[in-house]
């Protein structure tokens, strides 16, 4: 049941990603995962997320100059 | 050869490389701890770091993960009883026994000075080994080359964790796989479906990440981790003069273990740990006391794994054939950067050869160095739950296969390898066959189509020449040992720890 929730989210998370850019998507995929799996309080759910996705755009976006998709909202 | 390595200290002590290396043994040790993230799957996430860099650096930083990796794992086999991957099964046994007996931080330390001493002395095996090796290979051709990796093919379905059988249906799988896309002699598309992404192939790094990293973390769903961190005062991580003199032995015996059996394909830092418990246990006086918090269980197999990682290095290096599938992601590194390898590399690329093997000997030092003083923070890091953990982790397998270039196609194959890797577990299929038949097949069908060439398609030539008839009767002898009553894989041989 997790197991078909993760593949679920991981699937979501791919093929939304072109439509809802990076930072979006990842910020909702992690925010499943952490609340809808094994639930977490909602402030660690909303700053792991926040602080996670911060964090890999700035080391693979910037850092390491990865082409991530866009999306509707440009980042 | 002291020339040579004074060249490669010259390449791998500028700061840009004691930099990188740095952040390799750093990364590996946090890896190492991290339950559910093996160091092949933090490989194929930090491939995409070491494109903009030159190979030299990249390939010192990655194998900086790989034996920082040897390192960390035995953290939490010792703390938690959790092996933070394959090659500390063992430590858990006696290294949690005598953390509990109030121990951890003997338990530690030993671990740690088992490492370094394993991991130097396998690299100056590594630099007396290599050469005379590769200039042996030079001599071969087509036929060589192919009857070599079908040899390497099988010796890794022998060691593979479960029945040879499944092993061999998983390399069988993964010849095939390597088949997908453009062939590489006639330039037609293969198996492609009228899919253009696959023209290139099923990417190597999809494929690893989802069968290596994806399913350990749908297993651990599934199972649940329970991770209570041993309360223990972690105190005298020195060993006394008493432990030193009940683990020289075992360490020795562990560091020519690890690195012979290093070298072979398949056997890597797992089997040498396992083999080394089951002789440490074999050959000791007290027998009884394994299990109960022996340091010799866990000085030895420690060791060895760590020795192992050394030896791995030899076939990579000389032959251009990796012995697992982390040595499979750093040659899929040298190949990116159109690095030539195999017998010439030695020759051709003196720089990368020695670089490495100097980095090394740097990066066990930055091991020891780091480690003993910063096991305090390393246990923090444990304390992470895993509901948090698995999503960074699931995050980090899509922006790693993602990454490499920049199609979503790419998390798509690394999903479906994860649910098909996760099924593979289930059902006790070995993931190591696949990975390293999926790198060697092209190359394999390349040296094979070549070779017919060669003879205008007579399969005599595999035959005629000497040194390809000899790799040929051993790949078959290695076929047929397991059906030989001495050569049987019992389980006792397949789990020694058990018995």
């Amino acid at each position: 049941m997790k197991i078909g929730y993760a593949i679920l989210a991981l699937f979501l998370y791919a093929l939304g990603m072109n439509y809802l850019g990076f930072v979006l998507s990842t910020m909702l995929f992690l925010g499943f995962l952490l609340r809808g799996i094994d639930p977490k309080p909602w402030p660690t759910v909303i700053s792991v997320s926040i602080l996670a996705t911060g964090a890999s755009y700035w080391i693979f976006k910037i850092w390491l100059d990865v082409q991530f998709p866009t999306g509707i909202i440009g980042f | 050869m002291l020339h040579d390595l004074y060249l490669g200290f010259s390449i791998a002590l500028t700061a840009q490389n004691i930099m990188y290396c740095f952040l390799g043994v750093l990364l590996g040790t946090l890896v190492g701890i991290l339950p559910g993230l093996g160091p092949t799957a933090a490989l194929s996430l930090l491939f995409v770091t070491t494109i903009h860099i030159p190979p030299i650096s990249g390939l010192i930083m990655l194998a900086g993960i790989y034996y920082g990796c040897q390192y960390g794992g035995s953290t939490t086999s010792i703390l938690l009883n959790i092996p933070g991957e394959a090659a500390s099964v063992v430590t858990c046994i006696d290294g949690y026994q005598m953390a509990r007996q109030g121990r951890a931080g003997p338990a530690l330390g030993i671990s740690a000075f088992g490492s370094f001493i394993g991991g130097t002395l396998a690299v100056v095996g590594l630099m007396l080994v290599a050469p005379p090796l590769a200039s042996f290979a030079l001599k071969f051709s087509f036929p060589e080359t192919f009857s070599l990796m079908c040899l390497g093919l099988v010796i890794v379905s022998f060691f593979a964790k479960e029945s040879m059988l499944k092993a061999l249906m998983m390399a069988a799988l993964g010849l095939f796989l390597g088949t997908v896309g453009m062939d590489n002699m006639v330039g037609k598309p293969r198996f492609t479906f009228g899919v253009n992404t696959l023209l290139d192939g099923v990417g190597l790094v999809p494929v690893i990440m989802g069968i290596f990293g994806l399913s350990e973390v749908f297993l651990n769903l599934e199972q649940g981790l329970s991770r209570d961190v041993l309360k223990t005062k972690i105190s005298n991580l020195l060993p006394t003069l008493q432990d030193w003199k009940d683990s020289s032995k075992p360490m020795l015996r562990g560091t020519l273990l690890g690195f012979f059996l290093g070298v072979l394909p398949g056997g890597g830092a797992t089997l040498s740990s396992f083999a080394s418990y089951a002789i440490e246990k074999k050959v000791s006086k007290h027998p009884k006391k394994f299990g109960e918090g022996a340091i010799e269980g866990v000085a030895g197999p420690e060791t060895a794994n760590n020795a192992a990682v050394g030896g791995a290095f030899i076939p990579l290096l000389t032959l251009g054939i990796p012995a697992n599938a982390v040595m499979a992601i750093l040659l899929g590194l040298l190949l990116s950067h159109g690095v030539q390898v195999g017998p010439q590399l030695l020759m051709k690329h003196k720089d990368i050869f020695w670089g490495v093997i100097a980095s090394m000997y740097i990066g066990n030092i930055l091991l020891v160095v780091l480690n003993l003083p910063l096991i305090g923070l390393w246990v923090k890091i444990l304390k992470i739950p895993y509901p948090i953990l698995f999503p960074l982790i699931l995050l980090f397998c899509v922006i790693g296969s993602f990454s490499l270039n920049s199609l979503i196609w790419d998390v798509l194959i690394m999903i479906v390898f994860g649910i098909i890797g996760y099924l593979f577990k289930k059902f006790d299929y070995d993931g190591a066959p696949l990975i390293l038949a999926l790198v060697l097949s092209p190359m394999m069908e390349k040296a094979f189509r070549q070779s017919l060439l060669v003879s205008k398609g007579s399969f005599w030539i595999f035959v005629t020449h000497p040194i390809s008839a000899v790799l040929l009767a051993m790949t078959v002898i290695v076929l047929i040992l397991p059906l030989l009553p001495w050569g049987k894989r019992t389980p006792e041989r397949l789990n020694p720890i058990a018995y």
